[in-house]
């Protein structure tokens, strides 16, 4: 089997320009073999999605700067198994850092801390728009934002609790005095509606 | 209607649940060996999935820290540099999956030794603890303590601590049998916390893995003998123990 090195030797070393032109899967394949140019662009282009999530979800600049760290340092070693045929980089990065997240809001059982967290810090953080694709991104978040805001609210409730929160389908059955069957019947309604509402706006995943 | 189908195969709306992360781990593994087998199960995931994933980047966008992409880019270099400099013996082969795309890393033992020694039992061994130095101004050095019985003269482990961020550095370890793998964890205010760190030694009995997250608080840095995938809960005795 070739070294991790061995394919590093047959990288053709690009500019900086010819760089920037690669799409992130292509980037990925350059990463996985130690590339290090490679991944400071994949960490520019996802960064702030990245810390965005973890920020959402952890409540507070510190846990989300360990989440991101952990998530970015997780993918720089083990890019070689990202699998295209999967979704693209940027929601694969996005898994790993909700994962991440997730796992360390269980384990710290903060929740009730993590909402008293960094009040304003989204305010002070909030990140400008520097290219037309963040543009194009964050009109296309903003209407998931609105499709999700439009799902019913027994059903946005579960989603929500479910991927921002942490909390498993047993802990929000035991929150909502519902039964764990409803819980999963309104997690999976909602996600479909989701997804229809997503293909009539021409949202893109 | 197919007997696949979640009338039948008593996962009904379980994809939901799995795609937001909603099931308790042994559930979710539980529904992923079901997965395999479910056609159904399986359409749903794909239906599912682009909703799912879609949340992730749903929040209100916010900028990273520029210091947290200093710190991330610096740890990258250095190891792209070792890896340079470690040639063909810097191969590392990635591991398991936990959730469809939830990644946890480890370096695994290029060969299996048989007949490996017996982990988990404290001897008291200590083959240090003091700062032994610094390779550059801000990296300490720690020797650790390690525990284990039998082992031979030359085993060592270190801890690299830059800033508040540890490498752990074993040599001349013992593999573990098949099955088996080390888990560091870290102590914070006497409870063990269980990182994401898993890993294996190569032939030589080399191994090197990064503390997960933040040393601040952290009184301790200990490695384990788990079941492979790791475990949330020690279940044998610390083998290598860093004071930091």
């Amino acid at each position: 089997m070739p070294s991790r090195l061995s394919r590093i030797g047959r990288l053709n070393v690009l500019s900086d320009h010819h760089l920037r032109g690669l799409a992130d899967e292509e980037l990925m394949v350059r990463l996985s073999r130690g590339d290090a140019d490679a991944f400071d662009l994949i960490y520019e282009r996802h960064a702030d999605a990245a810390f965005s999530l973890a920020y959402r979800i952890s409540g507070s600049r510190a846990a989300a700067e360990e989440v991101a760290q952990d998530a970015f340092l997780a993918l720089w070693r083990n890019g070689s198994r990202y699998e295209q045929s999967r979704g693209s980089v940027r929601n694969w990065i996005l898994g790993i850092v909700h994962n991440r997240a997730i796992d360390a809001l269980r384990r710290a059982v903060r929740h009730e801390s993590r909402r008293a967290g960094d009040e304003g810090l989204a305010e002070r953080l909030m990140a400008p728009d520097r290219t037309d694709e963040e543009v194009d991104r964050r009109e296309e978040a903003g209407t998931i934002r609105t499709l999700l805001g439009d799902l019913p609210s027994d059903q946005r409730r579960v989603i929500e609790l479910a991927y921002f929160a942490g909390f498993t389908h047993t802990e929000i059955a035991e929150m909502l005095a519902i039964p764990v069957g409803t819980v999963k019947g309104r997690m999976r309604l909602g996600l479909e509606k989701l997804r229809l509402r997503m293909e009539i706006s021409g949202v893109r995943t | 209607m197919s007997v696949s189908g979640p009338l039948y195969c008593g996962k009904g709306d379980t994809a939901g649940a799995y795609l937001l992360g909603a099931l308790p781990e042994d559930e979710a593994h539980s529904f992923e060996l079901h997965l395999a087998g479910c056609a159904r199960c399986q359409r749903d995931i794909h239906q599912l999935a682009s909703a799912a994933d879609a949340l992730g980047g749903a929040v209100p966008m916010m900028t990273a820290p520029t210091d947290l992409g200093d710190r991330i880019r610096a740890t990258v270099r250095a190891e792209a540099e070792l890896l340079q400099a470690a040639g063909p013996e810097a191969d590392r082969p990635a591991q398991r999956t936990r959730r469809w795309q939830s990644p946890r890393f480890a370096l695994w033992p290029r060969f299996a030794v048989a007949g490996t020694l017996a982990v988990g039992i404290l001897c008291g061994l200590v083959v240090g603890g003091s700062v032994l130095g610094s390779s550059s101004p801000r990296t300490r050095t720690i020797s650790a303590s390690v525990l284990q019985p039998g082992v031979a003269s030359d085993v060592s482990a270190t801890l690299d601590v830059t800033g508040e961020h540890g490498t752990l550095n074993v040599s001349h370890f013992p593999s573990l049998p098949a099955g088996r793998v080390y888990e560091v964890w870290r102590v914070v205010a006497g409870k063990k916390i269980p990182t994401d760190a898993l890993f294996g030694v190569d032939s030589r009995g080399d191994g090197t893995v990064a503390v997960p997250g933040s040393l601040h608080g952290v009184r301790e840095v200990l490695v384990t003998a788990e079941p492979m995938g790791g475990s949330p809960v020690p279940t044998s005795s610390p083998i290598i123990a860093a004071s930091t």
